[in-house]
């Protein structure tokens, strides 16, 4: 009879805890139903550095922050001396980066252009473009 | 003279040398993107001077009709002006074009892409040349209906 007892008060204690945990979540989530506007690229930049007469570092990034942001991406173009050497893309949930090595056997001309997204869970998009080139 | 000043004066100059070699280098890379980007305009028709090459500048088509010239690379101050004539979603699906088209189409060892658009940045064109002398050209527009910019391969 007593393990009959002690089984139902923690049977009793399990559920309470359990029914007050979703409720604590459930809380969280209630809120004003969003519109899928909350959601901006933070940061953005395309850099040419570490140059010398046979390389370059070539990067961008994308940062995003919202409640309503999903994803954000960064889609890099790498040019030296005049002509395309790579191009790339990544995704990230808030901070997308890319780089690239640049090696020549003389590097003259170095440039990157950028495009950044921010995308919301609706498939809305925010845009920013940048570039950098070295020589300035 | 002292060793001490030769060893100066040969500093100087070799780092006259390298400077200037450097700059004859950085004016040759110059020379050779505008003279790229000519032949890509050559190729859909429009044949310009280098120094008309500058970005925002209009050119004029053999038709007489006129472009906003802009090089992919420094496309930003374009972006602007879609950014002060029209809103966020039309900004947007220029940019998802463009990376649409490069990464479709674009290939390692591609010059520089040539945006033309027309004065109202409406419509216009997208192309950029090979090395083997291959020149791809993609009309572009915005479709007021759909709410946003396509583009199509005509070369």
């Amino acid at each position: 009879m007593k393990k009959r007892s002690a089984l139902s008060i923690l049977s009793a204690a399990v559920c309470t805890f359990v029914l007050s945990s979703s409720m604590a979540l459930a809380k969280d989530d209630v809120g004003p139903l969003g519109t899928g506007d909350d959601f901006d690229i933070v940061g953005y930049g395309s850099q040419v550095t570490d140059v010398t007469s046979k390389s370059a570092y070539l990067w961008a990034f994308t940062e995003g922050e919202g409640r309503d942001l999903s994803y954000v991406r960064v889609y890099s173009y790498f040019y030296v001396n005049g002509q395309m050497v790579d191009s790339d893309y990544t995704n990230d949930p808030s901070y997308a980066d890319i780089d690239y090595d640049a090696e020549a056997t003389n590097l003259s001309k170095a440039r990157i252009t950028s495009s950044h997204y921010a995308y919301n869970q609706l498939g809305d998009t925010k845009t920013k473009t940048s570039e950098d080139q070295w020589p300035n | 003279m002292k060793k001490a000043t030769w060893f100066v004066l040969g500093l100087c100059a070799a780092g006259a040398v390298f400077a200037g070699s450097h700059l004859q280098a950085n004016e040759d890379i110059d020379s050779f993107e505008k003279a790229n980007q000519q032949k890509t305009l050559h190729a859909i028709g429009i044949d310009v001077k280098t120094k008309e090459l500058e970005n925002l500048n209009t050119i004029t088509d053999e038709n007489g009709d006129k472009w906003v010239y802009t090089e992919f690379t420094e496309r930003v101050p374009l972006i602007q002006k879609f950014e002060e004539k029209y809103p966020e979603d039309v900004k947007s699906s220029f940019i998802e074009m463009q990376d649409k088209i490069m990464q479709k189409y674009s290939q390692v060892g591609d010059f520089v892409p040539v945006i033309l658009l027309d004065e109202e940045l409406k419509e216009g064109s997208f192309t950029f040349s090979r090395d083997n002398g291959e020149v791809l050209s993609f009309a572009i527009k915005y479709d007021e209906r759909a709410g946003r910019w396509s583009y199509q391969k005509v070369k």
